[in-house]
This record gives C-alpha cells, structure tokens and sequence, in this order.
C-alpha cells in the first residue's frame, strides 16, 4: 500500500478553516478533535478562485479527461467544508458594528461557495455577562447581518467549560459538514441532467465519483460504495477513442481502490474479489497496443494483483473462508503479480538491449522507481486525471517532464525501468505466493513446484546459484515423477550451470548423464556437446574441472532415471549345469549414448567370488575399433562375438568396449562349474574412466555395496518392497550346477506302521542308468534294538531254491510266493543279516530286494543303509541311505483274576486257598491300520500249576460288558477244532475278552508248602528292612498266552506280505496269600458308671502248627479293668482261644476303650492293626 | 472462446500430447498443464474405477473449470480410464456446454488413437492423423 498516494489509500477527513488569531485556534488545535483536519486562514484570499460556471458546448459535452487533477487534493487540503470564525464576547458589545460587517462580509464570501460558517465567541472566565444578555445581542446580529441559519451559527467557548463548549463545537461542526456535503451531493447529482448517459459517460463517472467522495468524507459508507459503483460502471462504457489508455486505467486504479476500501469497511470480502476481477479484466480490454509499451500493462497489472494480494493480507483469515471460489488464495494473487513481473523483466531487458544507445545518452531525474501511482502518464497535455499534471500538482520535480516530448517521456521510462531492481521484486512476490500456497493448499504440490521453479530460475539469474541448485533438488523429483520430461530438462539445464558454478561435480555430472537421457527432450547438437564434455571431465582434460575423485557410482536401477542411458541383459545360457562341465554368460549392452562411448573395464560379480572376473579394455585396439565401428558392430551382435571373446576369455582382455548409439554390444563368457549349488550373477559394472577416477555404471548394486541407498531416488511413493523383488536380473541370471548324474540308484519303499514283535517289509527298489550289469554291496549299519533278515536268507534255509529267471521275469510268481506264510520258529533260528550282495542288476530295470526289519522295542529306530555300487569289483561309487522305522506296540493288554469265591482281594491278585478255582480274565485290544485273522489264543500253564477247566472268547462292544458273539474255545485253544470257522477276524479298535477257567492241581498244593516256609525264611531275614512286610506271600508265574494271527492286506498293496505272527504274552505274576491268624472281638455298645462290662478277644489258628501270640494292653483312666496285661501264649493247631477283660467304667460319655495290642511273634505283625480305638457310650449312674 | 493448448495425460500423470497454439509459450502452457493435475486429484477423489462407473455417469468425466491463471482458463476431463484432457482457454466468456462437446469429442479422438494397435500404452501420441484431427477439432485447420 505504501506505494500509492496517502490521499488515496486514506479515508478523507473534512477540512475545516480556522479565521482568528492564533491563540483563538489554539483552543481547538489543543481540545483532541478526531477526524477533523484543521487549516488556519488569515482570510478568504487563500481559497482557489472559483471557476466561472459558464460552460462551452465543447468543453462540457466531452470533456479533456475523466477526473479533474486537483480535485481530490481541493477537497482535502485547499477548500474547507466548515469555516470558524473566532470572536471575543465582549467584542460583541464593544465593536457590534464591526463584527456585524465582518460576519456580513464572510456570509457573503462563503455562500457563493456554499461553505459554511461557525462563529465562536469566546466567553473568558472574568466575564460576568449574563447569558439572556448574550443571546438578546446575537439576535441582535442577526438581525442587522440577515443571517441564515443553515449557513451558520453561533456557538459559545466558555473558557471556565471546556468540555460542555467542545460538545457544543462538535455538535454543530459535525451538522455544518453534513450540511455542506449533501448539499455538495445534491448540486453534483443536479448536474447529471445536463449529460447524456450514453454519450457522455466520463462526466457520470466524475459526477458519480465526486458523490462517493462526498459521502465517504461523511463517513456514509454504503452511500459512497453504490456512488462509486456506479462510477465505475460508467468508466466502463466510455469509448476508448475519446480517452487515453493510460487514463482510463489510471481513473478505474483510483476508483477501484476506493471501492475495495469501502469494501473492506463493510467487511464483505467476496464482492470485494468480485470487484477486482472485474477490474483485471476491464484493465485487460483497455491494454495499450505494442510490444514496446506492453511493459506499461504489466507493471499495471502486476501492481493490480500485488495491491489486492496486500489487501486480502489485511483480512483476517477466519473471514476469508465464506470465499468459495478459486480465487480465495492470497497466493493466486501473488503468484499473478509474479508472473506479470517476471514477464515484465524479461520485456524490459529486451527493450533494454534493443535501445541501448539511446537510453545511454538520456540524462535525466530519475522516477520514483516503484510507485506505479507515479508513472500513469499520459502524452497529451491536460488538467485531468491520468496525466502527470495531475500527480505533479504540488511542487513537484518532474513537472519538466510535460514539456518534453512524447518520445523522450518513453525513454525516461524505459530508463527508470531499466535501473528497477527486478529481480528482488519477483522474489518477494514469489516467496510470497509460495508462503501462502504452502500454508493454505499445502495439497496443491505441483503449483507450488511450479513456483519454486520460478523462484530457482530467479535465483539463478540472481546468480545465486546454491539457493537455486536447493530448489531444484525439490522441484526436480516431482518433475521426475510424473515423467514430465520436457519441463525437468529445462530445470536441470539450470542444475547442471549451477554444478558448474559452484564447482559441484557429482550434481553436474548427475544433471548430464540424465539429460542424455533418450526420453529427456534435450537437443541433439546439447546433447552431444555434453557427452563431449562428460569425457573430457572423465579424462581430466577440462582445465577447470579436477579429475573425479573418488569414483562416483551411479546406480543402473531400472527404478532410477540413468539407466535408459545403458541398457544391460544377462542370462545363462542354460537352466542347469553339472559340475566341472562348462557354462557360459551371455551379456548385452545397449548404448543410448548420442556419441560412441568407450569404457575401460568391465567387471562381472557373481555371489561366489572365485567366479568374479574383470574384463580390461586395451588401448592398443583402441584405433583399429574407432576406425571400424559399425563393422564391428555387427561382427559383435552377430556370429563374431563368439570367436571375439572367447578369445576374451582367454587373455581376460576386452578388445571392444566401445559402445555405439542405438546399437546392442554383446558378449559370451565362458566359465566352469566348479561348485554345486546355485550361481548367481550378482552384479555388472562398467567403468567409464580409470583406477585414479571416473564413473562406474553399476546394474544390481543392492547385492553388490550394500551402503548404497535409495537416496537418489525422490519417488516418494517408492514401494521398496517390490523393488527387493525385482531387483535381481530377471531369469536365467542364476545357474543351478547340479551333481554329475547318478549311475545307480537306490529306492526304499514300506507299508508303515510296524509293530513290536511282527516282521516289517521293506522293499529296496535298485535300478541302474549304466549300460552294463552292475553289482551292488548293502551295507547295514548294526543296531542293537533291530533285526534284519533277508526273504532270499529264509528261503534259503527254509530249502526252497528259487531261480532268478524266475524272479525277474514272472513277477506273479514272485508275489505268490511271497505271500507264503513265514514260519516264525524258523525265522528265530536263522541269523539276522548286516550286509547284503545283489549281483547282476540290469541296466532300466528294477531289481527288487525284501528284507524284514523285526524289533522288541518301541520306538523311531534309524536304519542306515551304505549302498556301494561295483563295476567289474571296482568301485563305481557309495552312499549313504537314512530310513527311519516307527515301531509300536500292537495289542494293549489287560489282565483280571477272580477267585471262585468271588473274593476279589486284589486286582491281579487274590488268595488261593485250598483247592479252589479261580478265573484267569484277559483283555486284548487290537491297533488300527488292519485287521488281524486271529488263528490260535492259547495258554500255556507252567508246570504244576494246575489245568485249564474252561475257556471262552467274547467281543465286547465298546466298555459295556454285552456279548456280542460268542466263540467257543476247545481245551487247547485252536478255534478251528469246533469245524465250523477256521479263523476268528478281528477288527480295529475293538475290544475282544477271552477267559481261561484255572484248576490248581495236586503238584501245586503239594509244593505250597515249601514255598510258603522259603518265603517264610526270606522274610526273616528282610525282616529288619521292612517291618511292614507280611508273610505268607507268594508271587507266581501262571504262564504265557499265546496269540497265533495273521494281518490282513487292507490297500491291497500285494508288493507287501503279511506272515502268520505267533506272540507270546506273559501273564503278570499272581501272589498269593495266605493268613494263619485272625483276631475276632466282642464287647456290649453301651454301658453304665460302676457296672461291670465284659470284653471279649477270640484268637483263631488256621494253620496245622502251634502259633505264638503276644497280647498288650495299654492303660487307660477312663475304665477299671481286670485281666492280662502282659502275656504271650500258644494257639494250638486248627483251634481258637478267648481271653476276657472286665471293665468298669469310671466315668461316663463317649469312652474309647483300652488298646488291646496282639501280635503273631513269629512274623511281629499286629493282628488288631486294623481294629483300633473302639468307643463306647457310658451312661451316668442310675439314680436310686 | 480461444483455445491455446490442448493437452492428454496419462495415467500416472505422464504428458501424452501437449499442443500449444502459440509454440514460444509452450513452456508456461507446459507449467500450467502440469499445475492443472493438483485440481484433478483434489476434483476427483481416490475412488476406484469399478465404483466410479457405477455411480458416476458419462457427463461426469467432464470436470469442468479447473483453475484460473491471470490470462488464462483451465478446464478439465477425467475419462474413465484415468486419462486427463485439459484444455486451455484464453480468459473470455464461454457457455460450458460448448466446452462440455469440445472435451467429448476430444475423448472421442483420444480413444480412436489408443485403439491403433501401434500405438504403446502410455507413451506420447505421435500419431499425425490424432494431429490433424485435434487441429480440426479446435478450428485450426
């Protein structure tokens, strides 16, 4: 704002004039009147002189310009709305007739001017003058003067009331310029009578203009707002042939600026943008014509644009938002001026070198440079608005410049032009407009690069070429990103200058490998003057440049912009090698260089080092291959590259490096596996340069240097995750090199489960590639918890001779055979084996081998097989095979023992007495995977023990104890006696009860005793070990059940054979337990204090020996007692004996008895152990 | 209604056709078309093209104006496969009808030219037939 006029950017204030001497004005300059501005005159002769109001016809119908010059600075500094004129009171009385000709005289002065008076009589403190006094002698006055009184009035300064007196003054002067101002208003508005609307639109602007004025020194705001809309209105339709440009944009400036004030006032902001679009674009219709002067219109507009941008600045932010349009940015309207000063810039220094000359010879004052305000001017010479005559009024220098010639006004400003600091005015606006985007649309990322663009390329200019090369870092990502080529490679011209000046080579050889770029839109001729200059870089030939140190990497990430610059493919020619055989890398380059470029090295890396290779250009071919390029070319993407490196790989040694534009470079290397496992091509480098510095070119660095990062790389939606993944070349860049192929092989087959105790087949399946007959050892590593056992081992033993033509060539006869049922005494009595010869095995045959594999123990077992193969006895090769075996049980068994007596004491367990029978129960549960044909279930009884009375067989659904089907057993156990089922099948998961009914014999009664007695005499002697130890024990051995079955082929699988499995289950032991004494006692319930009770202990002997007893009798409070305390007796054999205790008790309630302890002294153990602490109820004494 | 550039984005934002009137200018008409893919991202929401189908019709392609530069309108077309017609108008009145069957029509040339099996998705139409056909779309022939 502080370019313009202060006039113009303030609100008018009326003048008042002040007629007195000067202590009188005093009293008003001093009493704080706000919005008023005072001008003292010492009489009227200093007011302009007034025009004669008598028009020509010319003159008014079309007038010289559109406002008058002057008249806004008339109105504020030169013509008062209120005139006050100071008396003192006693003046009134003592000179009556000369204040009367004075007021009579200034009345008439003021009111051809329509001006209006206030006279002040200053009452001082001493005066004793009475009021009716003063205001009969006014009346007085007015009388004698004729006043009117809506051209003035009197008002009273008491000096002893300054307060009451200033009230008064305000009161009045604020009634005397509202007076004055409408009545200014109503004249202007008579005057629009006189025009024509249509014709004579620049006096309606002036008239209107003038109305808005008045009003707005009233303070009218709304008023002064639609008489300034208006005046716009009519500015708008006037022709341009009746008005300067210049003019005419200067008076739209003016009034433009008035109605956004009053905008601003009434705090409505979207009009006020409204407004001013429509003011751009009536500045755009009445533009100045001419290349030359188009420096004119954009110094207007940009200052348009720059005020309205301030102005919006002013508003607070909150209010802003109801602006729902594009324009609501303060940024656009920055970011417009910018755009009209940069163009500005670059058409004021083409007219600068365009009049050089001229503008050296000029010799003048300058302009005030930035003061838009200051440079509307206009050619023809004219009181009117627009014309520097205007501007120029009060003493100003350049009023010289209207009588210059129209030509050197051009000049000098073009001149002043020339010597405006540009550049620091553009950077202010763009800063500006970057600011407010930044904050305001911080979405809107492109329009604000595109600003940093502009302001990089200031900086530039500017020479200030590190704030440049920052902002386009910045800018250039975004550029790169959404591929807008043409545009990033204009601002990497500027990157690439930059690096030059700041001497920053890494940026500047960054800049040109990617404007060489094929899809970068750089001139050829550019591009190859930047190769040129690339090389000489490179080469250290450029005098200004040092040498690069150390090298500089670039990454040929197809992620990153450089690599369409060399293209690169490898692959293997094949998918698989085997060890030592001799693979080969093919490798193509494609060059997008504009010129031929030569590299010096070229360096494979592979993920095993000892492959790594590195391939030197020699420079004494260097000539030949310049010479003959495109011959070369073709020798090389054709049949030759075969010849030519191969030779390559032999010296290790590149002839040609060079790569031509637009054209495929390719190469074969050779290698030898000479590992298993997988080859990978790691990475490619080229080096353009040597060992001291230069450029390597590298494809997959990621593998290659793992400190390299992603920092080149400006994608911020980068997804690092897919470039892992792609990152490696693509196919066939790895090689598998594999082992040399197998001549023999070796197959193992089986039908799981196995099962402790059963035989399980394993099927070794060898097969050979080799031409001739092969011989192979198997070698079975001993282990301690299986056996191995051959089927051919058995057949052998067992007498049958088998042929081997028939073996191999009727395999029917081979599973018949094998399904023959193995006998298993026969099995146990031949050796298991640890190796195995197989002689003549057939070249794509399958010679199959069956072996067992049988384990009493459960268990994942390791059988480890060393297969060696022989040719004519010469080893051919060896290895080792791993098989792992799950050996589980295949029964749960479960054994009951029931005496006849049913007297079950113990489970497992029970007491046999005399001769009695006792029940042998047992429990099988079968396993899964196949069902069993059971043949036989038989027990076999250890001797004397007794005989088999019965025997039964029954299936038990699930745990509820219902037969379901019945099977009789015959006495020795075989089902198939009965004549009607051979076998019994048995199913999975099922459970299957089977009883043996048991008679002791004779044998077993007889050596009872002798048993019983060694036992006795055992025990003795453990005695002292375990007090608790009864006698009369017995664990014995029953015997064994002995199960007979056979599985069944449930997949049918017939490679597999099921045999005929005798198992023997061992019955857990019985004990048998036998007691010699027995305690019974007797004694009453209850009893009563005093009276005798009678406790009975009766002692049974049930063996055929005399037995000894100790009885103690431990002493108790509650009871007298009478009886043994302490003795030992003998028991007589097969008899009983009592003893008696008499008892009174003593006291009465619940009462336990006295202990009474009786042990067998032969074994120590206490007979009354389990009958302790007996209680009684002891009633009190029965009342008499 | 003067129009002095026409312009096709790609998919990801890629210039496919930039034709200026007036060639000196190219590059600010370049800047400007490059600003106008902030106002179709802000216009068109992340949406994916199956629903945008479904509940957007054919005339909603058309963005109408994007922004204002100090000389210049900038209007918008979002086909639905993401390709972007801008045009640019010099700053005069315009019914937006006209504007509307302009941008039509242009998406009309647009996918004859993508439909030439020569033609590689994604790259710059250089197609002089696609040439001739915008210069008599906009009246220059």
């Amino acid at each position: 704002m502080n370019t313009y006029h202060k006039d113009l950017v303030s609100q008018p204030l009326p003048l008042i004039g002040l007629i007195g001497e000067e202590s009188q004005k005093s009293l008003l300059k001093n009493s704080s009147f706000e919005n008023h501005k005072f001008l003292s005159f010492q009489n009227l002769s200093k007011l302009p002189k007034k025009k004669n109001n008598t028009k020509q016809f010319s003159e008014s119908y079309q007038p010289d310009g559109i406002l008058k010059t002057n008249w806004v600075q008339k109105q504020l500094h030169q013509i008062p709305s209120v005139f006050i004129k100071f008396f003192v009171a006693d003046d009134l009385f003592n000179q009556e007739n000369f204040v009367v000709s004075h007021i009579s005289t200034l009345f008439r002065a003021l009111k051809e001017r329509n001006i209006k008076i206030i006279f002040l009589i200053i009452v001082p403190f001493e005066s004793t003058i009475a009021n009716e006094q003063f205001e009969n002698q006014i009346l007085t006055i007015k009388q004698k003067t004729q006043f009117d009184s809506r051209q003035g009035s009197f008002v009273f300064w008491h000096e002893s009331k300054p307060k009451e007196s200033r009230e008064a003054v305000l009161i009045n002067l604020k009634e005397m310029i509202n007076r004055h101002l409408k009545e200014k208003i109503r004249k202007v508005k008579k005057n629009r009578d006189f025009y024509m609307k249509k014709t004579q639109a620049s006096i309606f602007v002036r008239l209107y203009f003038k109305c808005g004025f008045y009003s707005e020194m009233q303070g009218e705001y709304k008023a002064s707002l639609k008489y300034y809309l208006r005046s716009y209105k009519f500015l708008s339709n006037i022709s341009i042939r009746h008005t300067s440009q210049t003019e005419l944009r200067s008076v739209c400036e003016v009034i433009n600026l008035r109605i956004l004030f009053q905008y601003l006032k009434l705090n409505q902001y979207s009009k006020a943008v409204d407004q001013f679009q429509e003011h751009v674009s009536f500045g755009k219709r009445i533009e100045l014509a001419g290349q030359d002067y188009k420096f004119l219109s954009l110094i207007w507009f940009s200052q348009q644009y720059k005020v309205f941008a301030n102005y919006l600045e002013l508003v607070p932010t909150e209010k802003l938002s109801p602006i729902k349009n594009c324009y609501e940015n303060i940024g656009f309207y920055y970011n417009s001026a910018a755009n009209y000063a940069i163009e500005r810039k670059s058409i004021v220094q083409t007219l600068k070198a365009k009049h050089k000359k001229k503008l050296s010879k000029l010799n003048v004052k300058m302009f005030h440079p930035s003061s838009i305000y200051e440079r509307v001017y206009d050619f023809s010479n004219c009181n009117y608005i627009g014309q520097p005559n205007w501007i120029l009024t009060l003493d100003d220098p350049l009023q010289v410049v209207n009588k210059q010639t129209e030509d050197d006004d051009y000049f000098r400003e073009l001149y002043s032009e020339t010597q405006f600091d540009h550049s620091t005015e553009n950077l202010h606006l763009l800063r500006k407009a970057y600011r407010n985007y930044s904050e305001q649309n911080p979405h809107s990322e492109r329009l604000i690069t595109t600003i940093a663009t502009k302001i990089a390329k200031e900086y530039f200019e500017e020479g200030e070429f590190k704030f440049a090369t920052k902002f386009i870092e910045h800018i250039s990502g975004k550029f790169r990103q959404d591929k807008w080529n043409n545009v990033l490679s204009t601002v990497l011209l500027y990157s690439l200058e930059c690096g030059l000046q700041l001497k920053n080579w890494r940026d500047f050889i960054k800049c040109l490998l990617e404007l060489l770029v094929p899809k970068m839109n750089t001139q050829e001729e550019t591009k190859a003057i930047l190769q040129s200059k690339l090389i000489s870089i490179i080469n250290g030939s450029e005098k200004e440049i040092q040498k690069l140190k150390p090298h500089e990497i670039i990454n040929m990430d197809p992620h990153f912009p450089i690599s369409s610059l060399i293209s690169c493919k490898v692959h293997f020619t094949q998918p698989h090698a085997s060890l030592n055989e001799n693979i080969y890398l093919k490798l193509s380059f494609e060059s997008n260089f504009p010129k031929p470029i030569t590299f010096k090295k070229l360096y494979l890396d592979f993920n095993i080092s000892s492959y790594n290779r590195i391939i030197i250009f020699s420079e004494d071919e260097k000539n030949k291959e310049v010479e003959n390029n495109e011959k070369t070319e073709e020798v090389n993407t054709e049949k030759g590259s075969i010849q030519e490196n191969e030779n390559l790989i032999e010296k290790d040694n590149v002839s040609n490096l060079i790569f031509n534009p637009n054209k495929k470079s390719c190469f074969k290397f050779q290698f030898q596996a000479s590992h298993i496992g997988k080859l990978k091509i790691r990475a490619i480098k080229l080096l353009l340069g040597d060992e001291d510095g230069g450029i390597y070119f590298i494809w997959n660095p990621f593998e290659f240097n793992s400190n390299l990062t992603l920092n080149n790389l400006n994608d911020e939606n980068f997804n690092y995750e897919n470039y892992k993944k792609n990152r490696d070349f693509p196919n066939r860049s790895t090689i598998e090199i594999l082992r040399p192929l197998k001549n023999f092989n070796l197959r193992i087959e089986s039908q799981q489960p196995a099962f402790v105790g059963e035989l399980f087949q394993i099927n070794l399946i060898l097969e050979t590639n080799s031409d001739h007959l092969m011989n192979s050892e198997l070698v079975f590593e001993k282990t301690k918890k299986m056996k191995l056992f051959s089927l051919d081992q058995y057949n052998s033993s067992k007498g049958v001779k088998e042929s081997n033509e028939t073996n191999e060539t009727n395999e029917t006869n081979e599973t018949n055979e094998s399904n023959e049922i193995i006998d298993n005494k026969l099995l146990n009595e031949i050796e298991p084996i640890s190796n195995l010869q197989i002689m003549e095995i057939k070249p794509q045959i399958e010679k199959k081998i069956i072996i067992f594999v049988k384990s009493e123990h459960e268990g994942i077992f390791d059988l480890n097989i060393k297969f060696k193969y022989l040719h004519k006895l010469l080893y051919k090769g060896i290895f080792n095979e791993k098989y792992s075996i799950n050996f589980t049980h295949p029964f749960e068994q479960n054994f009951n023992f029931y005496s006849l007596s049913k007297e079950i004491l113990n489970k497992g367990s029970l007491y046999l007495l005399n001769k009695q029978n006792f029940i042998l129960s047992s429990e099988l549960i079968m396993y899964t995977q196949s069902q069993l044909i059971l043949k036989e279930i038989n027990l076999v009884l250890n001797d004397g023990f007794g005989e088999i009375v019965g025997k039964s067989f029954e299936k038990i659904k699930s745990d509820v104890n219902i037969p379901v089907e019945n099977k009789k057993v015959n006495g020795n156990g075989n089902f198939n006696d009965s004549g009607e089922d051979e076998n019994v099948n048995l199913k999975p998961n099922e459970i299957y009860q089977t009883c043996f009914y048991l008679k002791p014999n004779s044998f077993f009664q007889s050596n009872e005793k002798n048993n019983m007695q060694k036992k006795t005499i055992k025990n003795k002697r453990n005695k002292r070990k375990s007090k608790k130890q009864t006698n009369y024990e017995q664990e014995v051995n029953i015997g064994n059940i002995i199960i007979q079955y056979q599985r069944k082929n449930v997949n049918k699988n017939e490679n597999f054979k099921h045999f005929l499995i005798t198992k023997k289950i061992l019955i857990p032991k019985v004990k048998f337990v036998k007691k010699v004494l027995t305690v019974d006692i007797n004694f009453p319930s209850q009893g009563r204090v005093g009276e005798q009770l009678v406790s009975e202990y009766l002692i049974h002997n049930h063996s055929d020996n005399f037995q000894k007893v100790m009885v103690h009798v431990s002493h108790s409070e509650e009871f007298l007692f009478s009886g043994f305390v302490d003795t030992t007796f003998q028991i007589l054999p097969r008899s009983t004996r009592k003893i008696y205790y008499n008892l009174i008790p003593i006291i009465s309630g619940h009462l336990s008895l006295p202990s009474v302890k009786i042990f067998d002294t032969h074994s120590g153990s206490e007979l009354t152990e389990t009958k302790k602490n007996f209680n009684i109820f002891v009633f009190p004494t029965q009342k008499k | 209604m003067k129009i002095v550039s026409i312009a096709i984005l790609g998919k990801k934002n890629n210039p496919l056709y930039v034709y200026v009137t007036n060639e000196e200018n190219k590059r600010k008409f370049e800047y400007i078309i490059h600003t106008s893919l902030d106002f179709f991202e802000e216009k068109v929401p992340l949406i994916s093209p199956i629903s945008k189908k479904s509940t957007q019709n054919q005339n909603d392609m058309y963005l109408g104006h994007l922004f204002p530069t100090e000389d210049y309108k900038v209007y918008g077309y979002l086909t639905n496969t993401n390709y972007k017609l801008v045009c640019i108008i010099d700053d005069s009145e315009i019914k937006e009808q006209e504007m509307k069957t302009l941008l039509n029509n242009l998406h009309t040339i647009l996918v004859d030219a993508i439909c030439n099996p020569f033609y590689i998705t994604d790259e710059p139409i250089t197609s002089k037939i696609f040439h001739l056909k915008i210069l008599d779309l906009i009246g220059k022939k």
